[in-house]
């Protein structure tokens, strides 16, 4: 009946080792690892159905599965679900509509057999703590998402977890709020140091709020880095497409000097690429340059690579404007500039006019996988 | 289109008058003071209410069905859930065909029901009235108890179990404390048509009446040689029931949860 002990409050590491689960015949994650640091804000980003909510509720214990799960250095795996010492926040908020907020609050700590008279208390700091007063006595239903989603954060803290997990928590909100709501969520993570993993499908939110992302895909992980590790340097072609936009180039090797190679692409078209480890001469390479890190302008740049262009889109976004520039490989490339006041001022090239593509070796980078030859 | 809600209007109101005047009638004859059922009544008296209290066979028949219904009604609640959780939350080959098992009780004819229950329980020698009648209403109400309580779980969101669980509940305990309260329109529902379905059966109850009677069956064995406003009184004072459960049931969880 008692659920685990009440958390002392110190961070726990989570260890995911080889978990697969399976849906009746299909496999929703095959043999995930996945190393979580005590006291980190883990994302686990990837496209619907990728296995990201599965391996959430793996870590929560609500599905059967192969594999372990450790959560401070002890097996987890054989622990029910209600004395891992979890807290979590669904996507539906999931809170008792019978119960009024300070109820709801007050849930985990009945269960645990906190003493009557230390429950108030603690209720009223965990609602502090996520910025709500003075709804205590209300229901649910009488809230804003917002609020909500609040008491939601404070039911789930207010039982000392020793993991986090959140459901897409955000999803729900419009994007105003969720801006404000990412931030303060990071913050409170901070303060309260607790290890978060929590879900979403918004990579910018996975960027903005996170210690370190796990993307995936088809029920595996793909790559786990940084914020900047998984942006700057995608290793996997899925990584480089999904978190943020990328051009993704192709060519074949044709030298190696200094830590660049020079890849002939299409049409004798010419791109240093950086690259550490040597590629052996005629290996046909991929990789990727982020658009914002292609100058586009009518005079060639001081930049390692520079390619002609033909624009043949123009899209105003307020901060930036996205250019589709045409290169004489056939293929079209995504340049973001900074609408800054002196490229505001000027004339702005337009669909059909001629631009000078100019980016550095170093804003490209190598992708593992070879692209399929063509027969 | 005002000439459609027109229309609307006082067919609708045709229904309501249609299905209630039948009730005004018999209310109206079993205050008649002669020995006869009339409408309109050629008098107002109470003598028939009077009959009721005096006739020891009513008042325990009455007692009987309502302790049967009460009995039933819990009974084919739990028995309800259970299939209801089963149907619900697991997938399984032969779901559907189980689902359908559990409605039988409705398709089948009652005659057919009473009597092969008749003669099974003749068969192993359980002649008891109190055991064969239980047996019989609880089959007949748990389609009733399922089919409501499985929509209402249908409805009900299991992440809200699922936060019960991972914040400190057992599971068991996470349903009854947070899945059972959110689903209590559907259970008050299913108990309310169990009830009633119970406390009316005549046609299947009359097979199993060996020591103890049912109202309905009382009654109904009442008609047969009596022709006084007596059954009309009973079914005036069953109506008022009826009524007052429908308003106390109002004030308590709203009565369109009954039919959504």
């Amino acid at each position: 009946m008692r659920a685990a002990a009440d958390g002392s409050g110190a961070p726990q590491a989570v260890h995911v080792r080889g978990v697969s689960v399976a849906y009746g015949r299909v496999a929703a994650l095959r043999g995930v690892s996945l190393e979580i640091q005590p006291g980190e804000m883990l994302a686990l980003l990837g496209p619907s159905g990728c296995g990201k909510t599965t391996l959430l509720r793996t870590i929560a214990g609500f599905l059967p599965h192969t594999g372990d799960v450790d959560i401070g250095g002890t097996r987890a795996t054989h622990v029910p679900s209600h004395r891992r010492n979890i807290g979590m926040v669904f996507q539906d908020y999931a809170l008792f509509p019978h119960m009024t907020v300070a109820q709801n609050v007050a849930f985990g700590l009945r269960m645990r057999r906190v003493p009557r008279p230390e429950i108030g208390p603690r209720v009223q700091e965990a609602i502090a703590l996520v910025g709500l007063r003075g709804v205590g006595e209300r229901f649910p239903r009488q809230l804003s998402g917002g609020q909500q989603q609040r008491v939601a954060l404070a039911r789930a803290l207010v039982i000392r977890p020793s993991v986090l997990l959140l459901d897409e928590p955000l999803s729900a909100l419009d994007r105003k709020l969720r801006e404000e709501m990412e931030l303060e969520l990071r913050l409170l993570q901070r303060r309260v140091g607790i290890t978060t993993i929590f879900v979403t499908h918004d990579q910018e939110e996975a960027l903005a709020i996170s210690d370190r992302i796990a993307v995936m895909q088809a029920g595996e992980v793909l790559q786990v880095g940084t914020p900047e590790e998984i942006y700057d340097w995608p290793r996997h072609p899925f990584v480089s497409a999904f978190v943020g936009k990328a051009n993704r180039l192709s060519g074949v090797v044709r030298g190696w000097s200094a830590e660049t190679l020079d890849c002939e692409l299409a049409g004798s078209l010419r791109v240093r690429v950086f690259s550490p480890q040597a590629v052996a001469a005629g290996t046909r390479v991929a990789f990727t340059v982020r658009p914002e890190k292609i100058a586009a302008s009518t005079a060639a740049e001081a930049l390692e690579n520079r390619v002609d262009g033909t624009i043949t889109n123009r899209i105003y976004l307020g901060v930036f404007t996205e250019l589709r520039v045409r290169i004489p490989t056939g293929e079209e490339l995504i340049v973001v500039c900074q609408n800054t006041e002196r490229s505001t001022a000027g004339s702005r090239p337009g669909p059909g006019d001629h631009v000078v593509l100019s980016w550095s070796a170093d804003a490209c980078h190598l992708l593992e996988e070879p692209p399929t030859l063509a027969p | 289109m005002r000439r459609v809600g027109w229309l609307a209007w006082s067919l609708t109101a045709l229904v309501a008058v249609g299905l209630t005047a039948p009730l005004l009638v018999v209310i109206a004859a079993s205050f008649n003071p002669t020995n006869e059922l009339l409408f309109p009544p050629r008098g107002l008296s109470l003598a028939w209410y009077a009959n009721i209290f005096r006739r020891q066979a009513f008042l325990a028949s009455f007692r009987f069905s309502a302790a049967l219904a009460l009995a039933s009604t819990a009974c084919s609640l739990v028995m309800g859930l259970l299939c209801a959780v089963v149907l619900v939350r697991h997938r399984f080959r032969g779901r559907q065909l189980l689902a359908t098992a559990l409605m039988s009780p409705l398709i089948v004819p009652q005659v057919v029901l009473g009597m092969s229950l008749l003669i099974f329980l003749s068969t192993i020698g359980l002649v008891s009235s109190v055991i064969g009648l239980a047996l019989l209403h609880v089959m007949l109400t748990v389609p009733y108890t399922t089919r409501v309580l499985t929509a209402a779980l249908t409805r009900f969101p299991e992440s809200l179990e699922d936060a019960a669980v991972i914040h400190g509940a057992p599971r068991p305990l996470a349903f009854l404390l947070v899945t059972l309260p959110s689903i209590k329109p559907g259970v008050v529902a299913g108990a309310i048509f169990a009830f009633v379905t119970s406390f009316d059966n005549f046609t299947a109850s009359q097979f199993l009446v060996w020591d103890r009677t049912t109202l309905p069956v009382e009654i109904y064995s009442y008609i047969r040689t009596e022709n006084d406003p007596t059954v009309a009184a009973i079914s005036a004072l069953l109506v008022l029931g009826t009524v007052g459960i429908v308003v106390l049931v109002e004030r308590w969880v709203g009565l369109e949860t009954l039919t959504g």
